[in-house]
C-alpha cells in the first residue's frame, strides 16, 4: 500500500506497530552491548529511554521505573545465560563430528603416503581426499556450522581454508576468482600475523589482490589456477623456511545441492589436475542423501575423489538438547508454558527443523515474558538478589500477585483457615514475608523435576536398552518425553507412558535391574549426592541394590550348599559406607545370574523374593514421580516464570501475509489514523462489520477499488470498476476524467501486484478475481 | 628414437603399436609432419598418459605444450599457457605471475609463429596437445578450432586426445587382476573404477597369506576369501562409495521434517499420477458422493453404476506396458495441484501459512523439487518432482503413508 499522506502519516504508522510490540534485538552483538552501556548511564536523563527500547509502564501505569529497568536487565541476563548454555550444549552436540572432520584434514594426505601402494603402481592420478558432511535439510544453520567448522580448521595453522557458496560462484570464472582469492587474502592474513615474513612480500600480493581484474595484459588471470598452483609451490620452496606455513588448502562447499553441477564438475576436475602442485581437501556439505552427489557427477569425476561420510547434527537430537538446557536443567530461567511450547514444538518437527527459527522464537517468548509481564523482577534471580527485589514490590505488585490464578488456588487450598486466608488477602507485609517460600519453591520444584525427569529418561534408556521380547516399551525422545510431561494436566507422573513403563519395570531380569539402578545411583551421586532433599531416596535406591545382591548371592549359596556360604560378603556389603557400595557391587558380579520375575506360580523362594523386590521397586519409582514430575500449573505463582501467550507468538512467526493485507485494505483507519474517515471512534463491536463495508471518498484509492472488488463475482468488468470508482470520488464534488482514470489504473496494479486480481484472455475488459475469503 | 620406443613399450605394455605409429609418425625433428593426429578411444585407455611421456621422452619441453582444454577454460588462458610452455616463460609470485601477453586469436597466431623461429632449433616441429579436446568445440571464438586446424601452417602439429592410465604388474599381483578383470569385464570397462577396486580388495586378498592361512599360488581359496567383500564392493563400484577410504557409517534416509515429507510425497504423487484420477484417490467423500458425477460422463452410455467401475478398470487396463508414467518421468504439476493433493493426505487439516510454502522452496533448493516455470512468472508455477522411487517409497513408509494404495499403475 502506498501512502499518498504527508509526514504525519507515516510518523502515526510507526507509532502505532511499533510501540507495541518492540523488535528483539539479538542481545550478543557488540553493538547492542555499547548501546546497552550507553543506555544504562543515560536512563536517568533520558525520559524517552523506555519507549525507545520499548518498555511500557505496566501496573496501569504505576510500575517504578527501577522496576521496568530491572525487567530490562533480567531480560537481557535471562536471554544471553539461555543463549550460552544452549550454544554449549550444541557445541558438544557437534563436537564430535568437529573433530571427526578436523582429523580427517589433518590425515588426509599423510593417509594417502602410507598408501605407497597407489604410487608404486603408478596411479597416474591423485584421488581428492573429500569429506561429504551429511548436515540435514535446514541451510541457514548450517551456515553458522561451517564457519564454525572453518574456524576450527583455521586454528590448525596447517590449512588454508576457502568457503565457497552457491551464490558467489555461478560460473566457473567466479569460482575459480573466488577460490584465489580467498587463498590469496587468508594468506595475508598468515603473514600479518607473522612478522617474520618481509612487508615488501607482504605488500606485493596486496597491490595483486587490490588491483585485480586489470591485471595488465602481460600476466595471467586471476582465475587462473596456474596462479595458485605456482604461488603455492613458491611458498613451499625450501628456501622458505617457515615451517609454520599451511600445507593444504581446504575448500568448504558448504550447499553442494545449490550449485550448478556442470560447474562443479568442471571445478573438481581442474583441483584433481593440479593436484600433484597443490593439495587440496574438499568438504562437501549435503542436506540430502548422497544421491545427489551421484545424480550431479559423472562418474569420471567422482572416481578422483576419496569419500569420507560423515553426519553433523541430527535436527531432532538439537532440539533435544536444547530443550533439556532451557527448560529441564536450567532451574531459575524462564519457561515456555503449555501451549507456546507446544506451538514451538510442533514447528519445528513439523515444519523446519530450524534450530535458528526455534531460538528467535524462544528469544521473542523471553522478551515478551520480560516486557509485559510486571512480576518477571521476581523471575531468574538468585538467592542473594532475592531481598533486594523484594524490597522493590510495591502495592500494586501485590495486588498483581493476588490476581494470579494459582496464587487463588493457594488461598483456596488454606480455606479451612480463615484467618490465614484474610493475611494472605488483605496484609501486605505478611503476603511479603510469604514470597521467599514461594519463590523458593519454584525453584525447588524445578530441581526435584529435572531429576526425576532424567531418572525416568534413565529408566526408559534401560528398557529399551534390554532388548526383552516380554517388554514393550516406546522409545520417546527427551523433548516428546517433556512434550508429555507439559502436556498432560496431570503432569507426566499420570501419564500413560510412564504408567507403561513402570509396569514393565516389574518384568525386568535381575542384571537388567541391577544395571538400573546402579545408573541411578550414578546419576544421583553425580549430580545431587550432597541435596539433603534427596537422601532419603537414594538410602532407598541402595538399599534395593543390596537386597538385590543378597538374592544373588543366596541363590548361589543354595545351589550350592556344600560351599561356604557367600552371605558374609553381601553383609560386608551393607556395612560398608554408601558410595563404595556401586564399585563394591560391580566387582561381585562377575557371576552372571538371570532372574526373571515370577510369573506362574513357580515355587521357587528367591524368585519369590525377587519379585517382591521388582513390585517394590517399582512403587518406589511410582511414588517418587508422583512427588516430582507434576505438572508446573500446580506450582504455586508459577506464572512469574512459565510463559504462557501462545497466540502472539504464532501471530508474529506463522504469519498470514493476506490476512494483514486484507485487514489493511478493508480498515484502513486502523493503520492511517486520520480524521476524515474517523468513525471508529463512537462505534461499537457490532459495527466493525459495517465499517468495512462503508466506503468514504477520502480512503486510499487502493482501499476503495478494494471494497468494491469485494463484491464483484469471478469476473469483472473493468467499466463498471471503473465506474463506480467514478462516482466514489465524485460524492466529494466534480473531479477531472483523466485524473480518474489514472488513480483507477493506478489502485488496479496495485491490486494486481498484491495478488487479487489478474488479466485473463477470456474475456475482454474483464480481470479475473483471486481471492474470496474476507 | 629408438630406445625411446623401447622404454616406452616397457612402460606401457600392450599400447607398443600404438607408440609405434606415433613415433613414426611425428619422424625426425626437421621431417614435415602430419596436420594433426586424432587420439581417440574411451576412458582410461592411456592416451594421455602414453602421449605425455612419450612427449617427455622424445622433445625438449619448449617443442611441446599440453593442454588441458578443462583447465584452460577460457581462450585466453589457453594462449598464454601455450605461449608460456613454448618460450619457457615461468610465471612466479616474484614476476607478479609474469606471462606472455596475448588477448585474442589474432595476437596468437602471430606469437606461435614467432615462438617457432626462435631459438637454435627454428624450423623444428612444435606439438600442440590438447587433452579432453571435445572441450574446444564449445569455447567461444568459433573460429578457434579451425585455425588451430590451420596453424599447421606454421609447422606445428596438433595431437587430439584423451585422459588416463596404464596398468603394471606384479607376479602376485598379476593373478589377482586377472581374476578380478574377468570377472568385472562384463560391467565395468572404466580402468580407474578397476583400479580402485583392485586396490580396494588387496589388502583382504593378501590377508590369508600374511596370516599364513594359505600360500600365494592359493589362489582359490584366496578368491573364496575375498568374494564377499569383493560382491559388497560390485554392488557400489559405480558410486564410489567404497573408494580407499572405507566408512561403515551409512545413512541413506533422508532428514526431513513431517510435512515436508508430506510435499514430497504429495508432488511425487502430482508428477506421477494423471490428474483426471485425482478425484478418484484424493476425494475425501465416500463413494456414494462419487457416482453422480460420473453417471454425468457416462450419460450417452445409458449410465448405470454398474458400468462405472468398468469403465474403471478400463483406465487400468489401458495404462501400463511401455507407456506407464513410471518409465516416462515425472510431469510437471502446477503448485495448486500439489497443495490440493498435500491437504487431502495430510491427516489433520491445517491451514495454509507460509511455513509450507517455504518448504516447497527447500525442496527446489535441495533439488528434489524443480521449478519448470521462470522465476518471473508468479501466476502458474509448475514443478516436478525430482526424487526418486525408493526415497519416497522410504520417506513414506517412515511416515506409516501407504503411497502404493495412492499409485496409478507402479510397480
Amino acid at each position: 500500500m502506498t501512502l499518498k499522506g504527508h509526514q504525519d502519516f507515516l510518523d502515526s504508522v510507526s507509532k502505532e506497530s511499533f510501540q507495541i510490540r518492540p523488535r528483539p534485538t539479538p542481545p550478543v552483538s557488540p553493538r547492542k552491548s555499547k548501546k546497552k552501556s550507553d543506555s544504562t548511564k543515560g536512563s536517568e536523563n533520558d525520559p524517552f529511554y523506555f519507549e525507545r527500547i520499548g518498555l511500557e509502564r505496566l501496573l496501569d501505569g504505576k510500575e517504578t521505573p527501577e522496576a521496568m529497568q530491572l525487567r530490562h536487565w533480567g531480560y537481557e541476563r535471562t536471554w544471553s545465560q539461555i543463549l550460552s548454555s544452549i550454544e554449549k550444549s550444541l557445541l558438544v552436540e557437534n563436537s564430535a563430528s568437529f573433530n571427526d572432520i578436523v582429523s580427517f584434514v589433518d590425515n588426509s594426505y599423510s593417509s594417502i603416503e602410507i598408501e605407497t601402494s597407489f604410487q608404486a603402481f603408478g596411479l597416474p592420478y591423485r584421488e581428492i581426499p573429500t569429506a561429504l558432511i551429511f548436515t540435514g535439510i535446514n541451510s541457514p544453520d548450517n551456515e553458522l556450522l561451517f564457519t564454525r567448522i572453518a574456524q576450527r580448521l583455521r586454528e590448525a595453522k596447517s590449512n588454508y581454508v576457502v568457503m565457497l557458496q552457491s551464490k558467489d560462484c555461478g560460473s566457473l570464472k567466479m569460482t575459480m576468482k573466488c577460490l584465489n582469492e580467498q587463498v590469496l587474502a587468508s594468506m595475508n592474513d598468515f603473514e600479518n600475523q607473522d612478522e617474520e615474513m618481509n612487508d615488501a612480500d607482504d605488500t606485493d600480493e596486496m597491490t595483486f589482490d587490490v588491483e585485480n581484474d586489470k591485471l595488465a595484459d602481460g600476466h595471467l588471470q586471476r582465475y587462473d589456477m596456474e596462479v595458485l598452483a605456482e604461488w603455492f609451490e613458491d611458498k613451499r620452496k625450501p628456501n622458505n623456511d617457515d615451517k609454520s606455513l599451511p600445507a593444504k588448502i581446504v575448500i568448504l562447499i558448504q550447499d553442494f545441492e545449490a550449485f550448478e553441477p556442470s560447474v562443479l564438475e568442471d571445478f573438481i576436475y581442474i583441483c584433481s589436475q593440479y593436484q600433484d602442485r597443490v593439495k587440496f581437501v574438499l568438504l562437501l556439505g549435503i542436506a540430502t542423501t548422497i544421491n545427489a552427489l551421484q545424480q550431479a557427477l559423472p562418474s569420471s569425476i567422482l572416481n578422483s575423489l576419496r569419500v569420507k561420510k560423515m553426519q553433523l547434527q541430527n535436527s531432532e537430537r538439537c532440539l533435544g538438547r536444547i530443550v533439556t538446557a532451557v527448560q529441564v536443567e536450567n532451574h531459575i530461567g524462564i519457561k515456555l508454558g503449555k501451549m507456546p511450547y507446544k506451538y514451538l514444538h510442533e514447528v519445528f518437527l513439523l515444519y523446519n527443523y530450524s534450530v535458528s527459527s526455534y531460538m528467535s522464537k524462544l528469544q521473542y517468548a523471553v522478551m515478551h515474558h520480560f516486557f509485559s509481564n510486571p512480576l518477571s523482577i521476581l523471575a531468574g534471580i538468585d538467592d542473594q538478589e532475592l531481598p533486594s527485589r523484594l524490597s522493590l514490590l510495591s502495592e500494586n505488585h501485590l495486588e498483581a500477585i493476588r490476581m494470579q490464578k494459582s496464587f487463588m488456588k493457594y488461598v483456596e487450598a488454606q480455606l479451612p483457615d480463615s484467618d490465614e486466608v484474610r493475611r494472605l488477602l488483605e496484609d501486605n507485609a505478611y503476603l511479603e514475608s510469604l514470597l521467599p517460600v514461594l519463590i523458593k519453591g519454584i525453584e525447588q520444584y524445578h530441581k526435584k523435576f529435572s531429576i526425576a525427569f532424567e531418572c525416568l529418561w534413565i529408566i526408559q534408556q534401560s528398557l529399551v536398552n534390554c532388548k526383552d521380547p516380554k517388554i514393550n516399551v516406546d522409545r520417546k525422545a527427551k523433548h516428546s518425553l517433556y512434550y508429555l510431561a507439559i502436556q498432560e494436566d496431570g503432569g507426566l507422573c499420570d501419564a500413560y507412558h510412564t504408567q507403561k513403563l513402570l509396569v514393565n519395570l516389574k518384568k525386568i531380569d535381575s542384571s537388567c535391574l541391577s544395571d538400573l539402578l546402579q545408573k541411578c545411583l550414578e546419576f544421583f551421586y553425580a549430580n545431587h549426592y550432597a541435596d539433603p532433599c534427596l537422601a532419603q531416596e537414594v538410602s532407598e535406591l541402595e538399599n534395593f541394590l543390596v537386597r538385590l545382591c543378597d538374592i544373588e548371592q543366596t541363590f548361589i549359596y543354595e545351589n550350592n550348599k556344600g560351599e561356604e556360604s557367600s552371605s558374609s560378603t553381601s553383609s560386608t556389603i551393607s556395612s560398608t559406607s554408601s558410595r563404595t557400595i556401586l564399585s563394591s557391587i560391580k566387582e561381585s558380579k562377575n557371576v552372571v545370574i538371570k532372574f526373571s520375575p515370577l510369573i506362574q506360580g513357580e515355587e521357587e523362594s528367591t524368585n519369590t523374593l525377587y519379585t517382591i523386590l521388582l513390585k517394590q521397586v517399582s512403587e518406589f519409582f511410582d511414588t517418587f514421580f508422583k512427588s516430582n514430575l507434576k505438572h508446573y500449573s500446580t506450582v504455586t505463582l508459577h506464572e512469574v516464570v512459565y510463559y504462557e501467550n501462545e497466540k502472539l507468538l504464532k501471530h508474529m512467526f506463522s504469519v498470514h501475509p493476506r490476512a494483514a493485507t486484507q485487514k489493511a485494505l478493508g480498515q484502513p483507519n486502523r493503520y492511517i489514523k486520520c480524521r476524515c474517515c474517523d468513525y471508529a471512534n463512537d462505534e461499537d463491536d457490532e459495527d466493525e462489520e459495517e465499517s468495512i463495508e462503508r466506503i468514504f471518498p477520502t480512503q486510499q484509492d487502493t482501499c476503495i477499488l478494494y471494497k468494491m472488488y469485494l463484491e464483484f463475482g469471478k469476473m469483472i468488468n473493468m467499466y463498471d470498476w471503473l465506474m463506480a470508482f467514478k462516482s466514489i470520488l465524485e460524492r466529494d464534488g466534480p473531479i477531472d476524467e483523466k485524473e480518474v482514470q489514472a488513480r483507477f489504473i493506478a489502485g488496479v496494479t496495485e491490486l494486481q501486484t498484491l495478488g487479487f486480481v489478474k488479466p485473463t484472455s477470456r474475456k475482454a475488459d474483464h480481470f479475473q478475481r483471486l481471492t474470496w475469503a474476507r | 628414437m629408438e630406445q625411446i620406443n623401447a622404454k616406452l613399450c616397457e612402460m606401457f605394455p600392450g599400447r607398443e603399436q600404438q607408440i609405434e605409429t606415433l613415433l613414426s609418425l611425428m619422424g625426425e625433428p626437421q621431417e614435415q609432419t602430419l596436420p594433426a593426429i586424432y587420439v581417440y578411444g574411451d576412458h582410461s585407455l592411456g592416451k594421455t598418459t602414453v602421449i605425455k611421456s612419450l612427449m617427455k621422452l622424445a622433445l625438449p619441453p619448449h617443442q611441446y605444450t599440453f593442454i588441458d582444454c578443462i583447465v584452460c577454460f577460457e581462450p585466453r588462458i589457453m594462449y598464454q599457457h601455450v605461449l608460456n610452455d613454448l618460450t619457457q616463460t615461468k610465471p612466479t609470485p616474484t614476476n607478479k605471475y609474469k606471462s606472455q601477453k596475448c588477448a585474442n586469436l589474432k595476437e596468437f597466431v602471430v606469437k606461435v609463429g614467432e615462438c617457432c623461429q626462435l631459438g637454435k632449433d627454428a624450423g623444428e616441429t612444435r606439438y600442440l596437445i590438447f587433452d579432453q579436446a571435445e572441450r574446444l568445440r564449445d569455447k567461444s571464438p568459433d573460429t578457434l578450432l579451425p585455425t588451430l586446424m590451420k596453424l599447421r601452417e606454421l609447422d606445428t602439429l596438433k595431437i587430439f586426445s584423451k585422459h588416463c592410465p596404464n596398468n603394471i604388474d606384479l607376479d602376485f599381483f598379476l593373478s589377482f587382476v586377472r581374476f578380478l578383470y574377468d570377472v568385472c569385464n562384463s560391467n565395468c570397462k572404466d580402468l580407474c573404477e578397476m583400479f580402485q577396486l583392485a586396490f580396494s580388495l588387496l589388502p583382504k586378498y593378501i590377508e590369508p597369506v600374511v596370516k599364513g592361512r594359505a600360500k600365494k599360488g592359493d589362489t582359490l581359496t584366496l578368491i573364496q576369501h575375498i568374494e564377499p567383500y569383493y560382491r559388497q564392493a560390485m554392488d557400489k563400484l559405480h558410486l564410489n562409495e567404497i573408494s580407499s577410504s572405507q566408512n561403515a557409517q551409512t545413512d541413506d534416509g533422508i532428514d526431513l521434517p513431517y510435512y515436508t515429507k508430506l510435499l514430497l510425497i504429495a508432488s511425487f504423487l502430482a508428477s506421477y499420477n494423471p490428474s483426471r484420477l485425482d478425484k478418484r484417490y484424493f476425494s475425501k467423500g465416500s463413494e456414494e458422493t462419487l457416482r453422480p458425477y460420473r453417471r454425468k460422463t457416462n450419460q450417452s452410455q445409458q449410465g448405470s453404476p454398474k458400468k462405472s467401475p468398468a469403465k474403471n478398470s478400463q483406465y487400468d487396463a489401458s495404462g501400463g506396458g511401455k507407456l506407464r508414467q513410471q518409465l516416462l518421468g515425472p510431469v510437471a504439476f502446477p503448485v495448486e495441484r500439489m497443495l490440493a493433493i498435500f491437504d487431502s493426505i495430510i491427516p489433520d487439516s491445517i491451514d495454509a501459512n507460509v511455513e509450507i510454502m517455504k518448504q516447497v522452496s527447500t525442496l527446489v533448493t535441495l533439488r528434489l523439487l524443480t521449478r519448470t516455470t521462470p522465476f518471473d512468472n508468479l501466476d502458474s508455477t509448475k514443478y516436478k518432482c525430482n526424487a526418486s522411487y525408493e526415497l519416497v517409497k522410504k520417506i513414506s513408509s517412515s511416515i506409516k503413508f501407504q503411497i502404493q494404495h495412492y499409485l496409478y499403475d507402479f510397480e
